[in-house]
Parts: structure tokens; C-alpha cells; sequence
């Protein structure tokens, strides 16, 4: 056998590999059909959600720190983290005789006992999710069996969410996909857990609960009462239901987080009311502070000889080549995916961390949280039209003299395609100097920030 | 019929009036899907897996849409490592390569299954050269620049390459 026969049996070989309809497909051409094109189609609209969220973020410029002034759980589960991209929205209730407690930031995760912590995720209908909506939860087994899943839907008839059901497959990236054209991921996280900011409103022993945060569940909750009923909050569209007198609205935010409202049964005729008058609002930033608690997700923890770091960015080489933030309070037996290779050591996935930060070593407060949902790398929010690299000259020669160290900056970057263009700085924290900084760059500076505060 | 509300056409159609970030997203996905899955299903050997691992890369690359001069090539690059990442995690069971595609083992020919053991047996740059190369129809410089290595040494991974396909087709 000489050369070109091999590859002539090669290609037949991948010929066939690729043409070998993928289980569970319907008859056609493999390019067009078959689960993984109508899969495509769902990760392609939560992809395109992304960016969506990555673009609604513009308007929240200025406003990327959440306020933090609440309980934190330890972080003793190993779990996927879902966590808030800057600018999360957050709402206001303008009721004068409703008084605003103060808004408290909640983050994952709860400990959970075995057989670990349930998972939800929720498909809706790409019209619009009062066209339907299919919740599916996943346990695992506490025998080492196999995971046990419950369906439920809303707005939808029992024949098709049982058709829908069928086609639901694990994933690589998401524990399970529904591949088929007429729905769209809306949610996946862990029940009742997650990160979430919320503030209580209260009238005597009345009060109304608003919460904003990671989906963990909250349509699920809703399946199978007869209440249940499409709902439009803050032009958004939602559910509303009575559950035990209590009145929930869940909606979806406009960047996909989820939102609850949770209003007592005493001002259950009073909702409509209520409702009308919630608004968007921002969320207070935060300065650094040394005595803070602060949370993020690094792209891996690496030891190439100096110690462990927190990196933010990897080369991919091999070894990987990254870290930039000495961390104390860390040991290789936190975490279970580290590889070695030729003396350096460093993390599979990308991980949360939690604690302190004194300047120059971050100090952590509990192991940190395997985190498959983060996102690196620079976005763009304020896109600045008719302009090249060329005319972005002065703003590019001011990110070039920015002080990187000083500023705790991790990158920057610029972008210049298709007549647009953008700046972006990403610090690792909130502070005012960083904003005076990108301020001083030029007016549509796209600033982004690895760490929020969670526990001033 | 009512207008959409939280569907992927809302959602495309709340953002378009800042930006065209969804659309060019779109556009890209309609451009490079296909042969993203091509080039995983290479990379693999798995249709299915190949599926998967080329729509993660498709929607690791949308996050990144506007920050990337070259998306053609980062998706290239994103696609050879998540493939060498999942190669790295189903190194000890290959046997169960098939096991993403839900419990039902797709059936090759004899031919094919010998091809596909080969291939499994060469390392993954070597495989990755040879499958992109004579398959997928990279050239050696889009190889390299995926694989991080120099033109010339794409060239020396497919000699030997082809040369180990050659030595386990003769046995």
C-alpha cells in the first residue's frame, strides 16, 4: 500500500464517518438535517443570546458592580457556576408605602449533599415563551445509577411536550439539549441555588420579595398549577402564578438572567399595582476594598514554578503558559482535573474563586468552584460607527501609556471591523482609578471587571 | 400570529438597533457551521461528537465575535483544541468513543472501523495534520497556524503521519 492509497482509504473513511446520519435522525441530507443541524439551531439562538446580552450591556455601562451587603454560603460543592455578567439589571418598586430593604447578593453554592444538587433547565418556544415552555430536572442517582429525569411544560399540549421530551439527548457542553428547531434553551442551573441579588420590600407584616439572578428552577416552579398565565413585567414577557396565596411573577431579563417577583398574600390585590410600578434600575457600584469579599471566575489555576496563580487568560501551548495573581489559601487537593507537564501544573477547567484580595495576593476563602459558564475575553459594548484603527490612533496610544500594573489591568484591546469600532479595558477590580483611567482613554471605552464584591 | 416575545428572533430583533452584533453572529454561524462539523467530525472521528464540539466552538467564537480579527482561524484553532481537550478525556476510553451518541453505537464498515483504530493510534498532532490535510482540505499554513507549529513541521507530521496509517493498514 503506497501513500495515496492510505489516503484514498483515509478519506473513505471520514467520507463514511461523516455521513453516517447521527442516532435518533430523520431520513435526508446530513448537512440539512438530523439532530445536530436542529440542535445547532438552539445553540446558535444561545449563542446569539450572548451576544445579545453582551449588547444590552451597553446601556448599563458605568453600573457593573453589584451592591453586596448579604449572605454568603461556603462554597464547599463542586458545581457549575452560572455567575452575573456586568451590568446585570436590576429592578426598582416605586410604592411609597412599600419600604425598600437593602439589596443582598447571594451566590452559589450550597452545599449539597449526595446525590448533589438538581438540575434545571427550561426550553420555550422561539415565538415566545407563552407559546410554550419545557422544564426538565435532572437527579442523579444516589445508587450510581442512571440520572433521573422529570419533564414538566407549561402553555403546551401533553402530546407535544412528550414529543419534545423524546428528543432530548445528554450534551458535551450542556448536560442535555433539545434538538429541535421550535425551542430555545431559556435556562440551565441548579435548583433553588445559583447567584442571585435581592432586595425585600416591606408593609408591616406584608412584604414583597424581587429577586434577579442565575436560572435555578424558577419556572419549574410554576409547572402544573392551574393558575399559571402569561404575563408582560417591565416589557418582558413572563408567567404569574398563585402559589399558596402568594403571588410570582418570573420573567426574563433582557440580558437572560431571571427575575421573580414574590408578593405575600395581604397585597394580593394590590399586584397589579405593584407590578406596574416596578422600573429598571441600576446597581450601586462598589470601590475596592481590602476588606471585602470578592468573587470571579479565572480561566484556571497554573503553578509553572513560581506558585500558585490565578490566570485569567492561557496560552495554549504545552504546558499552558498564563497566571498572573498569587493566591494563598490554595492546594492541589481542592481541586481534581490538574495535569502536569514538564514542571508546570494547572487546571482543566475554569474555576470561581472567592476572597480576599490585599493588594497582591488574592487569599482564598474556600476551594474554588469548577465554573463551566464563564466567559473571557474582551467584549465589546459601545461600538463607535464610521471609524477605523486609523482614526482610533489618540485612543489606542492612551490604552498603550495606561499604568497595567498599577491598575491591576488584565487586558485590553481594540477593534476596528466592518466600519465599527471599540475599545475595552478588563481590570480586575472596581475602582475608581480604573474608571478615571478608561475615562481619560476616550468616551466609548467598553471597562470590564473580573471580581465583584460579594461581602463588604 | 402574535409577535415573538423571548425567541431567538426577539432576541435578535431587541439588539439590532444598537448594533449588529446577533445579525453578524448569524451570519457567521450560516457560514462556518458546516464546516466546523466537518473539520470535528475529522478531528474525532464521531459525527456526533463532531457536531458537538463544533457548536461549542461556534458559540465560544460568537462571544468573541468582535474582538477577533480572523474568525475563520480562531474557529480553526478552537476547534483543534477542543477536539485535543476531548481527546485528552476519552484517552482511557476509546472503546466508548461512540458513547456520546446517546447509547446507540453507530455501525461502520470493517474497512472504516480499521481506519478509525489507526487513526486513534497516532498522536494527536499527527492525526489532526493527516485528517485536516487530506480530508478536510486545510492547507499546511492553516495547519500550522491551528496546530501552533511551523509549515515545516505540518509537513513532517503528515510524512509521519500517512507513514504509521501505512505500517497498521499493512497489518
Amino acid at each position: 500500500m503506497n501513500d495515496d492509497q492510505v489516503i484514498e482509504r483515509l478519506r473513505a473513511a471520514l467520507d463514511e464517518v461523516f455521513s453516517k446520519e447521527p442516532p435518533k435522525s430523520a431520513d435526508g441530507d446530513p448537512h440539512t438535517s438530523g439532530p445536530g443541524h436542529a440542535r445547532s439551531f438552539a445553540i446558535a439562538a444561545a449563542a446569539t443570546l450572548v451576544v445579545a446580552a453582551i449588547v444590552a450591556l451597553s446601556v448599563h455601562r458605568g453600573h457593573e458592580t453589584p451592591a453586596a451587603d448579604g449572605t454568603t454560603a461556603p462554597a464547599t460543592s463542586v458545581a457549575d457556576t452560572l455567575l452575573p455578567s456586568d451590568g446585570a439589571p436590576w429592578y426598582a418598586l416605586h410604592q411609597p408605602n412599600l419600604v425598600a430593604g437593602e439589596v443582598t447578593v447571594v451566590r452559589c453554592c450550597l452545599p449539597h449533599p449526595a446525590p448533589g444538587p438538581q438540575l434545571a433547565m427550561a426550553w420555550g418556544d422561539v415565538t415566545g415563551i407563552d407559546h410554550g415552555v419545557l422544564l426538565l430536572t435532572v437527579t442523579d442517582s444516589d445508587t450510581g445509577g442512571a440520572p433521573v429525569l422529570e419533564f414538566a411544560h407549561i402553555a403546551m399540549t401533553q402530546e407535544r411536550a412528550t414529543a419534545l421530551q423524546q428528543q432530548v439527548v445528554p450534551g458535551s457542553g450542556l448536560a442535555y439539549v433539545l434538538p429541535d428547531p421550535s425551542m430555545v434553551m431559556l435556562g440551565n442551573g441548579f435548583v433553588d441555588d445559583g447567584f442571585r441579588v435581592e432586595q425585600n420590600y416591606t408593609s408591616g407584616a406584608e412584604h414583597v420579595e424581587l429577586s434577579v439572578g442565575d436560572y435555578r428552577g424558577q419556572l419549574t416552579l410554576l409547572a402544573g398549577d392551574e393558575s399559571v398565565a402569561p404575563t408582560t413585567v417591565v416589557g418582558q414577557r413572563g408567567y404569574r402564578a398563585e402559589l399558596l396565596g402568594v403571588t410570582y411573577l418570573v420573567w426574563e431579563t433582557p440580558v437572560g438572567t431571571w427575575a421573580t417577583l414574590a408578593i405575600s398574600p395581604g397585597l394580593a390585590d394590590r399586584v397589579d399595582d405593584i407590578v406596574s410600578t416596578l422600573t429598571g434600575a441600576d446597581l450601586p457600584n462598589e470601590a475596592l476594598d481590602s476588606t471585602a469579599t470578592y468573587q470571579g471566575v479565572v480561566a484556571g489555576i497554573i503553578d509553572s514554578g513560581r506558585g500558585p496563580m490565578l490566570a485569567f487568560n492561557f496560552e495554549e501551548s504545552l504546558p499552558p503558559q498564563g497566571g498572573s495573581v498569587p493566591i494563598a489559601g490554595f492546594d492541589w487537593s481542592m481541586v481534581d482535573d490538574e495535569q502536569t507537564v514538564a514542571g508546570t501544573t494547572w487546571t482543566e477547567n475554569a474555576y470561581a474563586v472567592v476572597g480576599t484580595w490585599d493588594g497582591t495576593t488574592f487569599t482564598l476563602d474556600g476551594p474554588p468552584v469548577p465554573a463551566t459558564t464563564a466567559t473571557f475575553g474582551p467584549t465589546y459594548n459601545a461600538l463607535t460607527p464610521g471609524c477605523t484603527l486609523e482614526t482610533m490612533a489618540p485612543m489606542l496610544d492612551a490604552l498603550g501609556s495606561l499604568d497595567y500594573g498599577g491598575l491591576r489591568i488584565i487586558q485590553t484591546g481594540d477593534y476596528a471591523w466592518d466600519g465599527h469600532c471599540g475599545v475595552q479595558i478588563e481590570a480586575m477590580f472596581d475602582t475608581p482609578e480604573v474608571r478615571a483611567a478608561a475615562a481619560a482613554v476616550g468616551d466609548d471605552v467598553t471597562l470590564t471587571f473580573a471580581f465583584h464584591v460579594v461581602q463588604p | 400570529m402574535e409577535p415573538a416575545t423571548l425567541g431567538l428572533q426577539a432576541r435578535t430583533m431587541a439588539t439590532t438597533d444598537d448594533q449588529s452584533g446577533p445579525l453578524a453572529f448569524e451570519e457567521f454561524f450560516r457560514t462556518y457551521r458546516a464546516d466546523a462539523v466537518r473539520w470535528a467530525t475529522a478531528l474525532v472521528g464521531s459525527r456526533e461528537v463532531g457536531e458537538e464540539l463544533a457548536q461549542d466552538a461556534l458559540a465560544s467564537v460568537g462571544r468573541k465575535l468582535f474582538v477577533i480579527a480572523n474568525p475563520g482561524g480562531y474557529l480553526r484553532r478552537s476547534i483543534v483544541h477542543r477536539a485535543a481537550s476531548w481527546h485528552r478525556q476519552h484517552i482511557r476510553e476509546r472503546a466508548r468513543v461512540l458513547r456520546a451518541t446517546a447509547g446507540q453505537p453507530l455501525t461502520y464498515t470493517e474497512p472504516t472501523r480499521d481506519m478509525l483504530d489507526a487513526l486513534n493510534s497516532l498522536p494527536y498532532q499527527q492525526r489532526a495534520a493527516v485528517s485536516l490535510r487530506y480530508w478536510a482540505d486545510w492547507t499546511d499554513d492553516q495547519i500550522a497556524d491551528a496546530l501552533g507549529c511551523a509549515p515545516a513541521s505540518v509537513r513532517v507530521l503528515l510524512h509521519r503521519g500517512i507513514s504509521t496509517l501505512k505500517k497498521g493498514m499493512a497489518e
